[in-house]
């Protein structure tokens, strides 16, 4: 309870860190002024005084780093520094900037569209309801082991075979020759 | 790491000093906490006051002391600190447990030899 209701706190004075920032330093302008009065009032010359004072309070910049490691959301603040900085000195390097930009993109664009056209012929399965029973049909002759149909043994095969639910010719390119590309629903 | 533990303890009972400081003295700006610290310890305490504001807004943080803008002696503007209901009874709590550490503490320091037999 007491974490979560600091986190807000926090949160909070994320939002409003200026004015954080100002609190403190007027708090701690306050906190040696009042000292050196004190200072005076014991006898020591003003100077001297406010001296002492501040030496009493410690090292302010290293209370302002603990008050605002304290204060704020320390890694957010943090982060948002380290872009900024990062921006900066990319801007101050326009050219290198530029050409780490197009040799990335170059390698994105390269490697993703390497990959989605073997996705697309490789490894999509064919856009039919069951794609592990499609089959290629090949003849077999005295002259060659696998060999194309003739337009007109496909028309037979199409009208005459049974085991198929359908049966598609596909003309291959170059080849001139026909071959069959059929679904098989019989399954073996 | 052994620095950072001895902070950890410091951090720890500063925190109810300077509740234990409000609950006596009410509200109170973070110059004349210091002060009051500085006095009741009799300087033993080597602190540097500065170390003092993270501990106020830690317990600010926490619901245990609120803050507002008031004038000063010298009539300057500052931030003048003061207990909350919830700070109270945290330093109830805390009070009770720093005096039943104190007394066991005190038990071992005083046990001898004989009274162990």
């Amino acid at each position: 309870m007491k974490s979560l209701r600091r986190f807000f706190s926090r949160l909070a004075s994320f939002a409003t860190r200026r004015t954080q920032d100002e609190r403190l330093r007027e708090e701690i302008d306050e906190h040696i002024a009042l000292q050196t009065d004190e200072n005076i009032r014991a006898g020591l010359p003003p100077v001297e005084a406010r001296r002492q004072a501040m030496l009493k309070f410690g090292g302010v910049e290293a209370i302002k780093q603990e008050y605002r490691a304290a204060r704020g959301l320390l890694f957010v603040e943090n982060f948002v520094q380290d872009v900024r900085f990062a921006l900066r000195s990319l801007r101050r390097t326009t050219g290198l900037t530029a050409f780490v930009v197009i040799t990335l993109a170059l390698g994105i664009g390269m490697t993703s569209g390497t990959f989605s056209m073997v996705d697309a012929l490789v490894f999509r399965p064919y856009p039919v309801p069951h794609p592990s029973s499609v089959v290629t049909l090949a003849s077999t002759t005295r002259d060659s082991s696998f060999d194309d149909f003739s337009y007109r043994e496909y028309l037979d095969i199409r009208d005459k075979a049974k085991s198929y639910d359908g049966v598609v010719a596909q003309r291959r390119y170059g080849s001139g020759r026909l071959q069959r590309r059929t679904r098989d629903h019989a399954a073996y | 790491m052994a620095t950072k533990q001895k902070t950890d303890v410091l951090q720890g009972t500063l925190a109810l000093m300077v509740l234990k400081t409000l609950d006596v003295l009410g509200s109170l700006h973070g110059y004349g906490i210091a002060r009051r610290i500085e006095q009741i310890s009799g300087g033993l305490l080597a602190v540097n006051q500065g170390t003092l504001y993270p501990v106020l807004l830690k317990l600010e943080q926490e619901g245990a002391i609120a803050s507002e803008w008031g004038a000063s002696e010298n009539n300057r503007r500052a931030r003048f600190y003061r207990l909350t209901r919830e700070g109270r009874k945290q330093l109830q709590v805390e009070t009770q447990d720093w005096e039943q550490t104190a007394a066991i503490i005190a038990r071992f320091f005083e046990a001898k030899a004989e009274d162990l037999s």
